[in-house]
């Protein structure tokens, strides 16, 4: 089987979604299955199953980063099936939108960066974030569940 | 209002300006005279716009706009460094307006005391060659983007949170034929539409350093020069500012992002091209949605919240959730023994604390409530069982969700939150308790 290793980058307080740390190694497939619900599970022998195989592209990369590499929240990093809004991803220091965005071919060695702007700057952890959460579901909700629902129930 | 349009004005500078201005006219390809006969309106006189300002005028742009409809607090002069102490509580845009006159007597400086609103945007920016966005409010970000376009302004965009800071120049000119529609892309292009508010946050949570915001501020100003006097690439002696901004050549669109802390701490990002079906500059027949009768506010997930208003209100239902400065003040002073649990941050806990309060982060408690109840906190266990936990946070809203996580766990005891914090303590029992 074999693999392509990538530089993965983490800015604009993203990295907080994935243990707070900014830059990571990681090791791909270099082929993947196909159908996205298969790439999401990332496992190589699912792509051997039904031989349905494509080069490993950008689109695969985030289900792989959220399967492999997010701790918590997943909703802050993909939405709709992409990165969410106000999130930025750079190819070798270039926008994906001119290189394919998701139907991009990662090469060995690509940085890939995904940052969030400034302008829509991130901390889950910020009182504001999760007191607005709670506000805006207050109404059904009482107030223990919605809490547990935002930050997760205690391990 | 502006000397560009009146093309028959000056030809050459006053004989004092070779002095003053030499040092930078002797520069390859600078173009003094363009920048005298510039406009540039600065929206912001915050952390960015005063060093943009500041720079702006020391250069000698000839007319500069100042928009800001707020007034100089003294939380601001960290970073706001054209405020001064004296000028606390007179709106920025006069404070700003101020000094650099005293750095520029010769500056046109046109002040406005308004907040920028889409009635009034188009007529408050259509005077002026280029628009510099030195807010820090996402709906006015939307709001400049899309009058820039309307007006064919290029937009130098700003920003700067904690350590970290961008610029972007969006509807730059470009190279005709360079197939992008001569433009580059606007703010919409990149950011069609904002993520939903919880990802939203303002420098008064985060935090930034002015050293930071200096350095955004400045890259706006040069970035405005650069674009003026035609160090952008341009052909270099066109008469009017506003026909050389429609034919840059070489200008390509870029991000570019800072990270004092990264290595290297400067990087630039190479951005895609004008969108055709940009809600905003797009071209016409391939334009999706439109943004004419657009409520930015609500566009970008609604009002503002006003935390320290809300961490004040006492909540209807179960009033007997949360207890008054003075109220606790009083039990502090009583022999009663209490566990207070302070659940700012680390870095905060440091600046100032109660005496004897317990620093539990709020993502350390929310994270293992049941590993933070009274009984798991002393060695001396059962007994402890009994006391009452006093929760407290900067503003209210923190101490809030503590004391639901704890509940949630299943804590026994008396559980309340200090109403509006340690603001709030400091404003009704202790003033000598500092305010940050």
């Amino acid at each position: 089987m074999s693999t392509i290793s990538l530089k993965i980058e983490l800015g604009g307080g993203l990295e907080l979604l994935f243990s707070s740390q900014r830059s990571h190694r990681v090791t791909i497939p270099s082929r993947v299955p196909i159908s996205e619900s298969r790439a999401a599970s990332g496992s190589p022998e699912d792509a051997t199953a039904d031989g349905e195989t494509k080069p490993a592209d950008l689109a695969y990369l985030i289900f792989w980063m959220r399967d492999n590499l997010l701790k918590e929240r997943a909703e802050l990093f993909v939405e709709n099936g992409t990165v969410r809004p106000g999130v930025l991803v750079l190819v070798n220091d270039t926008d994906w939108e001119l290189e394919g965005e998701g139907e991009y071919q990662l090469q060995d060695g690509d940085e890939i960066a995904h940052v969030i702007s400034i302008n829509f700057k991130e901390n889950p952890f910020e009182e504001d974030q999760v007191y607005d959460a709670i506000a805006e579901s207050n109404v059904e909700a009482p107030i223990e569940q919605t809490f547990l629902e935002i930050v997760g129930p205690a391990p | 209002m502006t000397s560009s349009a009146d093309p028959t004005s000056e030809t050459r500078l006053p004989l004092e300006d070779y002095k003053r201005y030499g040092r930078q006219m002797i520069l390859d390809g600078f173009g003094q005279l363009k920048l005298q006969q510039a406009s540039v309106v600065v929206v912001g006189a915050g952390g960015l716009g005063c060093p943009a300002l500041q720079y702006l005028a020391a250069a000698g742009v000839g007319t500069i706009g100042i928009i800001d409809h707020d007034t100089v607090e003294l939380s601001n002069l960290q970073r706001q460094i054209l405020h001064t102490e004296a000028r606390i509580g007179i709106p920025k845009a006069l404070s700003a307006a101020e000094a650099i006159k005293q750095i520029n007597s010769h500056t046109r400086v046109q002040p406005v005391i308004e907040a920028l609103t889409p009635a009034n945007a188009a007529a408050l920016l259509a005077p002026y060659d280029l628009i510099l966005d030195c807010t820090d409010n996402l709906p006015v970000r939307y709001l400049l983007s899309d009058v820039a376009i309307g007006l064919g302004r290029p937009l130098v965009s700003g920003a700067a949170q904690q350590l970290d800071g961008q610029l972007c120049t969006y509807n730059l000119p470009l190279a005709s034929g360079s197939g992008t529609g001569g433009r580059g892309p606007c703010f919409r292009c990149l950011f069609p539409r904002p993520p939903a508010p919880d990802m939203v946050g303002s420098c008064e949570e985060l935090g930034v350093l002015g050293a930071v915001t200096g350095v955004i501020g400045n890259l706006q100003a040069l970035e405005a020069i650069k674009i003026i006097t035609g160090l952008h690439g341009e052909c270099a002696y066109s008469t009017s500012i506003r026909a050389q901004l429609m034919t840059l050549v070489d200008g390509r669109p870029s991000l570019l992002m800072y990270s004092a802390l990264a290595m290297p701490p400067f990087r630039s990002v190479k951005l895609r091209a004008r969108r055709p079906t940009c809600a905003a500059c797009g071209d016409e027949g391939q334009r999706i949605g439109g943004i004419e009768e657009i409520d930015y506010v609500a566009f970008c997930g609604g009002q503002r919240t006003d935390w320290e208003a809300k961490g004040l209100v006492e909540g209807g239902g179960s009033v007997t959730r949360r207890i008054r400065a003075k109220a606790l003040k009083t039990i502090l002073e009583s022999e009663k023994s209490v566990r207070i649990l302070d659940v700012r941050p680390r870095t905060e806990f440091g600046i100032c604390h109660l005496p004897g309060s317990i620093n539990i982060p709020i993502k350390d408690l929310v994270a293992n409530p049941s590993a933070h109840l009274p009984s798991d906190m002393s060695s001396v266990g059962e007994a402890h069982k009994e006391l009452d936990t006093y929760v407290i946070c900067r503003l209210g809203n923190d101490s809030q969700l503590a004391v639901d996580a704890l509940r949630s766990a299943g804590v026994k005891g008396n559980v309340k939150d200090l109403v509006g914090g340690l603001r709030a303590w400091a404003r009704e029992v202790d003033e000598s308790f500092p305010v940050y």
